[in-house]
C-alpha cells in the first residue's frame, strides 16, 4: 500500500471519479421487451423439447428429467429478468459515457468521447411497437467493447445521439 | 524534393497490366486457395459412404476449372494513376466491372510480398493498405520488380511533395536489425513448447479418428499396445524423450521456415521488416499505428537473453475478426535479445518513463487456480479410480500427488509473475507461468475501459480490468476495487485531456 502513496504524482487527486456518478436506469416499458423475449424463448425450448423427445427414442425415459430441468431454467431466467433489468444503467458524462449491465458478472464499460468512431440508433420490431430504440457506440477497440444502451425512448435516443455527435464534433475541431 | 522523371508519368498514366508470366502466379494461388477450401470435404467419408479418391478429383477438377476462370479476369485487371486527382486506379471484372480509385492520402502502406512461385518468377505482389473500416484493399497479384519499385518511388515522392505524411518506404535505411540462423536455432528450441505439444496431441487423435472413419483400424492395436506395452520406468522415460524431441524438431522447423533470413530496417518514419523461406513477406510498420507490443521470455530464454517480440498494429478490419487480417496487423520479431528490444521500443515509442506504480493482484488469483485446475480435477480422478478402479492405490496416490504438486507450483507461477505497473505515459501487464508474456500499451491508445465483477467477489471488493486498444486488449483481475476505480479514473482522464491520436 505504501508503494501507492508514494505515488500521487501520478495518481493525479481530484480527477472526478466515476464511482460517485448517479447513473439512470432504462424505460420501464423495456421491461415488457424482456419479458416478451425471454417467453418467446421459453416457447422455443419448449418446442424443441417436445420435439427432441417425440423423435429421439433414447430420451423419452428421460422425458420427466428434461421437463422439469426445463421448468426450473424458466423460473430461473424469469427470477433474473427483473434484476437484470434493474442493474442496466447508463450515464453521460462530460467526457465520457459508461454503461453498465449483468446480473451475477457485473461489468462496466466506460468510453471516451474522443474514442467513439461513430454511432447509430436501432429499433427492432417488438421496440417498434413500444416505441423504444437503442443507442449503440462503436469504438475501434472491437465488437466486444461497443456499447448498447437499449430501453431508451425514441425521443431519448435521438436526443442522446445529437448529444454526443456534438461533443464528438467539439473533440474534433 | 525530387522531381518525377517524365517517362514515369507516360507510363503509368495509361492501364498497365499484370505482367504476362504473373498468370502463373494467379492461376496457382487461386487454385492452391481453392483447393484448401474445398479440403474439408474430405471428412464426409467419416460417415457416407463416399470414395475418397473420386472425392480429391473431384475437388482438384473444380480448382482447376475455377482458377482457370480467374485467367479471363485477369486480362481485364488494369492499374493506373491519375497524376492530377493523385488517385491510384484500379479496374477489374470481366462479367461485373468495377474500378476502385485510392486517394493517395488514404495509402497506409504499401506491402511487397513474394510466395514461392513469385521467388521463382522473380515476381512481386504488391498489397495498398488503405485506413477505415470502409476500406477496400487494393492488391495487384503479380508484377515485375522493375514496377513495383517504380509505384513505390513515385507514390513516395507525390506524398513528399504533397506534404502528406509519409508512410511508404525511403530508399535510404539507417539502421536495421538481423537475426542469423544461430539465433533462429536457439529460439526454435526455446519457445512454444506447450503450445506444439498441443497442437502435436491434437494432431496425433484427429488422424487416429481419421484413420479409423476411413475403415483403416487402428484403435484396436493403439490400445492393445497401452494394454501390453512396455510401461516400466525406461519405457516411459524414452516415450517423454521421444515427445520432446517431435516438439523439439517441429519448432524448429517451422520457425526457421517461417523467419529465414529475418531482417528489420529502420527508415525515417517506419519499421521495414522481411522474412521467409519459402515465402518472403515483407511488412511495413509505422510506429504511431502500432497499439499493443508484447513481449515473451521463459526461463531459457532469459538465461540465453533471448526473447520474443510481437507487435500489435491498429488494423482497419478489427471487426471482422478473421485471421488473415489480424496476422497482416502483426509484426513478430523472434530471437531479439535484450538490446535489440531496447532499440525496437526505443524507436516507436521514442522514451520509457520508470516512475512506475506496482500491482499485483489478489491472494485469490492463486487459490480459485489451483481449485479449479488442480482440486475439482483431482476429486472426479479420484471418482473414477474408485468407481473402476483404474490404478493400484500405490501408483493412484503417486501420480495424485505428482499432480497436485505440479499444479501448485502452476498457480503459483502464474500468481507471482501476474504483474501490472503503470507509469505516466504506460501499461505493462505480465503474465505467465513458463511463458512468461509481458504486454504494453500507451495509456493514450486506449479505446474504451470494462470493469468486470463477479457477484461472489462484490463482498471482497476484487474486480477485473480490461483495458482495449485498436490492436487488441489487456487484462488484469483480483484487483483491489478502489485501487481499479482510482486508476481508471486516472486513464479516463489521460485519454480525455491527450491530444494524440491513438493511430
Amino acid at each position: 500500500m505504501s508503494k501507492i502513496f508514494s505515488n500521487n504524482k501520478i495518481l493525479i487527486e481530484n480527477i472526478p471519479s466515476a464511482e460517485n456518478i448517479i447513473m439512470s436506469g432504462i424505460e420501464k416499458k423495456y421491461l415488457n421487451i424482456m419479458i416478451l423475449n425471454r417467453f418467446l424463448w421459453c416457447i422455443i425450448s419448449l418446442i424443441c423439447c417436445l420435439i427432441s423427445i417425440e423423435y429421439i427414442e433414447f430420451l423419452e425415459q428421460f422425458s420427466y428429467i428434461i421437463y422439469i430441468s426445463t421448468l426450473i431454467l424458466w423460473a430461473v431466467i424469469f427470477s433474473f429478468t427483473g434484476i437484470s433489468f434493474k442493474r442496466k444503467k447508463y450515464a453521460f458524462r462530460d467526457h465520457d459515457l459508461m454503461y453498465s449491465s449483468g446480473v451475477i458478472f457485473t461489468s462496466t464499460v466506460l468510453i471516451p468521447y474522443n474514442r467513439i468512431q461513430h454511432l447509430a440508433i436501432h429499433q427492432g420490431f417488438l421496440s417498434r411497437v413500444f416505441d423504444l430504440a437503442s443507442l449503440q457506440f462503436y469504438t475501434a477497440g472491437g465488437s466486444f467493447t461497443d456499447i448498447s444502451i437499449k430501453g431508451l425512448t425514441k425521443m431519448d435516443a435521438e436526443m442522446w445521439k445529437e448529444f454526443v455527435s456534438a461533443k464528438i464534433e467539439k473533440i474534433k475541431k | 524534393m525530387s522531381k518525377l522523371s517524365k517517362s514515369i508519368i507516360q507510363k503509368f498514366s495509361v492501364e498497365q497490366k499484370q505482367s504476362k508470366v504473373g498468370m502463373v502466379v494467379i492461376f496457382f494461388d487461386k487454385f492452391i486457395s481453392i483447393v484448401k477450401n474445398y479440403a474439408i470435404f474430405l471428412i464426409i467419408p467419416m460417415w457416407k459412404d463416399f470414395d475418397l479418391v473420386l472425392l480429391m478429383i473431384l475437388i482438384l477438377l473444380i480448382a482447376l476449372f475455377t482458377a482457370a476462370l480467374t485467367l479471363i479476369e485477369f486480362r481485364y485487371f488494369t492499374f493506373q494513376f491519375d497524376f492530377n486527382k493523385n488517385d491510384f486506379i484500379v479496374k477489374k471484372g470481366f462479367l461485373k466491372k468495377t474500378k476502385l480509385s485510392v486517394p493517395l492520402s488514404k495509402i497506409q502502406q504499401i506491402n511487397l510480398n513474394q510466395n514461392f512461385i513469385h521467388k521463382f518468377l522473380n515476381l512481386y505482389e504488391i498489397q495498398m493498405d488503405t485506413a477505415g473500416s470502409d476500406s477496400k484493399e487494393v492488391s495487384i497479384k503479380a508484377v515485375t520488380k522493375n514496377i513495383a519499385d517504380e509505384i513505390k518511388e513515385f507514390t513516395h515522392i507525390l506524398k513528399e511533395n504533397n506534404n502528406v505524411q509519409s508512410y511508404v518506404q525511403k530508399k535510404t535505411e539507417s539502421k536495421s536489425l538481423e537475426i542469423d540462423f544461430y539465433t533462429l536455432i536457439k529460439t526454435g528450441l526455446t519457445s512454444r513448447y506447450f503450445q506444439t505439444l498441443g497442437f502435436i496431441i491434437a494432431l496425433f487423435f484427429g488422424a487416429l479418428e481419421y484413420l479409423d472413419a476411413l475403415g483403416i483400424n487402428f484403435i484396436p492395436s493403439f490400445s492393445s499396445f497401452i494394454k501390453n506395452g512396455n510401461f516400466g520406468f525406461i519405457a516411459i522415460l524414452v516415450y517423454i524423450i521421444l515427445i520432446f524431441l517431435a516438439v523439439f524438431a517441429s519448432n524448429l522447423i517451422s520457425t526457421i521456415i517461417k523467419f529465414y533470413k529475418f531482417s528489420a530496417s529502420k527508415t525515417n518514419n517506419n519499421l521495414s521488416v522481411s522474412y521467409g523461406l519459402i515465402s518472403t513477406k515483407t511488412i511495413l510498420m509505422n510506429p504511431n499505428k502500432v497499439q499493443v507490443f508484447s513481449f515473451t521470455q521463459n526461463w531459457i530464454q532469459k538465461k540465453i537473453d533471448l526473447c520474443n517480440i510481437i507487435i500489435y498494429q491498429a488494423s482497419s478490419n478489427m471487426n471482422i475478426s478473421s485471421d488473415k487480417s489480424k496476422e497482416g496487423s502483426k509484426v513478430n520479431i523472434p530471437g531479439a535479445n535484450s538490446s535489440d528490444k531496447k532499440t525496437i521500443f526505443e524507436f516507436i515509442y521514442k522514451s520509457f518513463d520508470d516512475n512506475e506504480l506496482i500491482l499485483k493482484p489478489n491472494i485469490r488469483k492463486f487459490s480459485v487456480n489451483f481449485f479449479l485446475i488442480g482440486v475439482i480435477p483431482s476429486i472426479l480422478f479420484f471418482g473414477i479410480n474408485h468407481f473402476f478402479e483404474l490404478l493400484s492405490s500405490l501408483n493412484y496416490i503417486m501420480i495424485q500427488t505428482i499432480y497436485l504438486a505440479v499444479i501448485l507450483f502452476v498457480s503459483y507461477r502464474l500468481y507471482k509473475n501476474n504483474i501490472m505497473s503503470v507509469s505516466k505515459n504506460f501499461i505493462k501487464v505480465q503474465s505467465g507461468f513458463w511463458d512468461i508474456t509481458t504486454k504494453i500499451i500507451e495509456i493514450h491508445k486506449i479505446q474504451s475501459i470494462v470493469i468486470d465483477q463477479e457477484i461472489w467477489y462484490k463482498k471482497l471488493n476484487l474486480a477485473n480490468l480490461t483495458l482495449c486498444t485498436a490492436g487488441g486488449m489487456i487484462r488484469f483481475s483480483y484487483m483491489d476495487y478502489f485501487i481499479l476505480r482510482k486508476i481508471v479514473d486516472n486513464f479516463l482522464f489521460k485519454v480525455e485531456v491527450s491530444n494524440k491520436s491513438w493511430m
